[in-house]
C-alpha cells in the first residue's frame, strides 16, 4: 500500500469512528477497502441516520419558524443540542438559520460543525458573519477539531479562507487541515492563498515537529496540482542545511522516498545537488531512493536526481540499479550521457 | 435460515445489497460490527430527538407553547 492511501485509509477510518461514536481502532480491519469505499459507507449511513427521523427534523424546524430568533437560539443549546441542531440547519430557510445561529455562543456553534454536512448547508455557510466563521474555526482549531475543520474548506468562499488563514496562526494544524481535505480543487486553491514564506514555515515545522507531521504534509503535497506543488517544493529547498538533513533523515526512517522524489523533482538542478550531496544520503539512503522507484508510476525524475550524486555514491548508485532496476539503469546512463555531451558548464 | 450479513448491513442503512459499495474483503463478523454500529448509532440519534423535544417545549414561552406543541407532535 502506498504512503498517500495509508494516509487516505486514516483519514476515512477516523470520520466513520466518530459517526458511530467508536474508537478508531475498532475500525482498523476497513483497512481492506478502498478509501473511497469507506466513504461511500459513511455517506451511506449519513444519509440513513438523517432520513430515519426527517419527519421529525421537519416538524422541529417548522416550530422553529414559529419562534423569535433569540429564543429558538435559547432552545438549540439547551435543549435541542447539536447534534439535532446539525440536522435542522438545512431544513430552515438559510436566512432563518443564520439569525439564529449568530445567536449561538460560539462553543455550541463549534459542537454543531462537529456534526454539520458542510455540503447540505453551503448557502448557510456563504451568508454567515465572517468573524464568526474566524471565532468558530479558532475554537475548532483550540480542540484540534482537525477533520471537521477540512470538511469546511470544502465549502467556504474565498473572504472567509483568507479570514482564517489570517487568523490560524498554528501551521502544524493548517497542516492537519490540509491532509484532510477532501477536495484536491480546493486545497490546491487554498495553498495559493498562501505566501511562499508561510509555505517554506509550513514545511519547517512538518520536518522539524512531530514525527508524523511529515508523512502527512508529503500527503498534502501529492494531493495538490505541480504549480502549488512547486512553489512549496522550492520553499523547501531554501530551507536551512539542518532542516534538509532532518528532511532526509525523516524521508528515511519513514520509508517515504515514493512521496518525497516527485516533490523534488520539481526543485532547480543545483538544488536538487545540494540534497544529494548532504551526508545523509549514504549508501542505505540511495538503496532506499532506487527501491522507491518500484512505487513511483509515472517519470519523476528518479534518473536526474541521481545524477546528481557525487562522484563514489554515482558509481554505487549505477551498481545498484544495474542490479535491481534495468530499465532505471538506462535511463540513468542516457541522462549521464547527455551532461557529458553538455559539458562541464551543465550541471549533469 | 439468518440472515447474509451484507443484507442486514444492507438493511440497517435502508438501501439494498446491490447499492452497497463492494465490502467482500470484510468478514461476517467484520459486517456484523459495522451493522451494529449504526443500529446503536440510529438508537442514540432517537432517544436524544424525544427528550430533545421534551425538553424543547419547557423552554417555549406559554404564549407560543400551544401552537408549537401542535407542530411538534401533530
Amino acid at each position: 500500500m502506498s504512503g498517500a492511501a495509508s494516509f487516505a485509509h486514516q483519514a476515512e477510518i477516523l470520520k466513520l469512528a466518530r459517526l458511530f461514536n467508536l474508537g478508531e481502532d475498532r475500525l482498523a480491519f476497513l483497512r481492506s477497502l478502498d478509501p473511497a469505499t469507506i466513504r461511500q459507507l459513511r455517506e451511506t449511513a449519513t444519509a440513513a441516520l438523517f432520513d430515519s427521523d426527517q419527519h421529525v427534523f421537519q416538524r422541529l424546524a417548522a416550530a422553529t419558524r414559529l419562534l423569535p430568533g433569540k429564543v429558538s437560539a435559547l432552545i438549540a443549546e439547551k435543549a435541542l443540542g447539536a447534534l439535532i441542531c446539525a440536522r435542522i440547519a438545512g431544513l430552515l430557510p438559510p436566512e432563518r438559520a443564520v439569525d439564529v445561529a449568530r445567536r449561538l455562543h460560539t462553543p455550541f456553534l463549534a459542537d454543531v460543525c462537529l456534526e454539520l454536512d458542510p455540503r447540505h448547508v453551503r448557502e448557510l455557510i456563504a451568508m454567515m458573519p465572517v468573524d464568526r466563521v474566524v471565532e468558530v474555526a479558532r475554537e475548532l482549531a483550540r480542540r484540534q477539531e482537525y477533520i471537521t475543520m477540512a470538511r469546511f474548506v470544502d465549502s467556504l468562499g474565498e473572504t472567509a479562507m483568507r479570514a482564517i488563514l489570517d487568523a490560524l496562526t498554528d501551521d502544524a494544524a493548517l497542516l492537519r487541515v490540509g491532509f484532510f481535505v477532501e477536495d484536491p480543487a480546493q486545497l490546491d486553491a487554498v495553498v495559493a492563498m498562501l505566501p511562499p514564506a508561510r509555505l517554506g514555515h509550513m514545511i519547517r515545522i512538518a520536518v522539524t515537529g512531530p514525527a508524523e507531521l511529515w508523512p502527512e504534509a508529503l500527503a498534502l503535497l501529492q494531493a495538490i496540482g505541480e504549480s502549488q506543488r512547486r512553489r512549496m517544493a522550492e520553499q523547501a529547498a531554501g530551507l536551512d542545511d539542518d532542516v534538509i538533513g532532518l528532511m532526509i533523515e525523516r524521508t528515511q526512517s519513514q520509508d517515504l522516498w515514493a512521496q518525497l522524489v516527485p516533490v523534488v523533482a520539481l526543485i532547480r538542478r543545483d538544488q536538487q545537488q545540494r540534497l544529494m550531496r548532504m551526508p545523509q544520503i549514504d549508501r542505505t539512503a540511495l538503496e532506499s531512493i532506487v527501491r522507491s522507484a518500484e512505487d513511483l508510476q509515472d517519470d519523476p525524475g528518479l534518473p536526474e536526481l541521481l545524477a546528481q550524486l557525487d562522484d563514489a555514491l554515482l558509481r554505487e548508485a549505477r551498481a545498484l540499479v544495474t542490479a535491481q532496476n534495468p530499465t532505471l539503469a538506462d535511463r540513468l546512463d542516457a541522462v549521464i550521457a547527455a551532461a557529458a555531451t553538455a559539458g562541464p558548464a551543465a550541471a549533469r | 435460515m439468518s440472515e447474509h450479513p451484507i443484507q442486514a448491513l444492507a438493511r440497517e442503512l435502508g438501501t439494498a445489497p446491490s447499492a452497497l459499495p463492494p465490502l467482500d474483503t470484510l468478514s461476517a463478523e467484520e459486517l456484523q460490527l459495522l451493522t451494529t454500529a449504526m443500529r446503536m448509532t440510529r438508537q442514540r440519534q432517537q432517544t436524544h430527538l424525544r427528550d430533545a423535544l421534551n425538553a424543547a417545549l419547557k423552554h417555549v414561552p406559554a404564549l407560543l407553547r400551544g401552537p408549537v406543541r401542535k407542530v411538534l407532535f401533530p
